[in-house]
C-alpha cells in the first residue's frame, strides 16, 4: 500500500499545482509554464511568479518534475514518471467528481 | 532624476502596508530607486505613474536566485532591489488586470512562514544568549564596576530586543493563521 500512501500525500492537488504539472507533459521553462496554464485553464487560473517559483522548487524536490535543460538562466522542466502517475491519479478523481456533479451543470 | 530619501519603518508583517505606500509614492511621481538600509528609501523624481509594487521574502542561494529573478522578469516584473532577504518588485499597472506575485493562498502563507522561521530563530538565539548572560552574571562576586556595566548594558539590550522579537513572531503567527482560515 506504499502507492496509496504516496497518492494520499499529494492529492488533492491545488488548482495551481495541477495545472503546473499538466503543462509539464512537455518540457517548458518558467514563463512558458505560466502562459500554458492560462491556456489550459481557459483563463480561469493565473499563476504568479512567486507562486510558480515556489511550486517548481517543491515539485523538483519531491521528484515530480525534473530539470531537463537550461536556456539563458531559464531552467527547463518536465514531468517525471512519478509526476505523470500522480497527475493521472488526480485526473481520475476529477473525472469522478465531474461525472457525479453533471446533474448540477 | 534627483535622489530623494525617505525614512520609514515597516514591521515584517506590514508588507502590504509598505506595498501600498510605494504605490502611492509612485502616484505622486516618486519612484523607488533602491533600498539599502532598513528604513532608508531612495526615490527618483519623475512623472506620476500607476504601478503595482509587491514584496517577496526570499531565502535562496545564488544559483536559485538567478532562476527566481528570470521567472519574475519574464512575467513583466521589474526588480528594484533587495534588502535583507526582501525583494522589491514593480509592474506597470494595466486597467482590468490584477497583477500579483502570489496567486494562491498556500504560496502567500509560505512567505510568512519563511519570515517566521528567520525571526523565530533570532528570538531563540537572543533568548539563549540572554539567559546565558543572566546565569553568568548571577555568579559574579568580585567584579570591577566596568564589567558589571557592560553586563548591565547587555541585559538592557536583551530586555528590549527579546520582547520586540516576541511581538514580531506573534504578529506573523496571527497573519499565518488568518491566511490558513478557510471557511469550508
Amino acid at each position: 500500500m506504499k502507492e496509496q500512501a504516496e497518492i494520499d500525500r499529494y492529492l488533492p492537488l491545488t488548482e495551481s499545482t495541477y495545472y503546473i504539472l499538466l503543462s509539464l507533459v512537455e518540457p517548458l521553462h518558467g514563463y512558458g509554464i505560466m502562459q500554458k496554464v492560462d491556456v489550459l485553464s481557459e483563463g480561469t487560473v493565473a499563476i504568479g511568479p512567486g507562486t510558480l517559483y515556489g511550486a517548481l522548487q517543491v515539485l523538483e524536490k519531491e521528484n515530480l518534475i525534473v530539470k531537463v535543460g537550461e536556456e539563458e538562466r531559464r531552467k527547463i522542466y518536465e514531468l517525471t514518471a512519478k509526476g505523470r502517475h500522480i497527475l493521472q491519479k488526480q485526473v481520475e478523481r476529477l473525472a469522478i467528481m465531474v461525472r457525479s456533479g453533471s446533474a448540477i451543470r | 532624476m534627483t535622489d530623494i530619501q525617505r525614512y520609514k519603518w515597516f514591521w515584517p508583517w506590514q508588507d502590504q502596508k509598505e506595498e501600498a505606500w510605494l504605490e502611492s509614492m509612485s502616484e505622486a511621481g516618486l519612484h523607488l530607486e533602491s533600498v539599502h538600509l532598513p528604513c532608508v528609501y531612495h526615490f527618483n523624481q519623475g512623472k506620476p505613474q500607476r504601478y503595482t509594487d509587491r514584496l517577496d521574502y526570499l531565502l535562496v542561494n545564488r544559483d536559485q536566485k538567478s532562476e527566481y529573478l528570470q521567472i519574475f522578469q519574464d512575467a513583466g516584473w521589474e526588480h528594484l532591489g533587495e534588502m535583507s532577504n526582501w525583494q522589491y518588485w514593480r509592474k506597470q499597472f494595466v486597467e482590468g488586470e490584477t497583477a500579483e506575485i502570489f496567486t494562491d493562498r498556500e504560496s502567500k502563507l509560505k512567505k510568512y512562514q519563511r519570515m517566521l522561521g528567520v525571526m523565530g530563530f533570532f528570538l531563540f538565539f537572543l533568548a539563549f544568549l540572554g539567559f546565558n548572560m543572566l546565569t553568568n552574571w548571577s555568579h559574579f562576586e568580585d567584579v570591577p564596576a566596568w564589567i558589571s556595566a557592560i553586563y548591565a548594558g547587555g541585559m538592557i539590550c536583551y530586555a528590549v530586543l527579546i520582547p520586540i522579537y516576541i511581538a514580531v513572531v506573534v504578529q506573523l503567527l496571527r497573519r499565518i493563521s488568518q491566511l490558513k482560515k478557510k471557511s469550508i
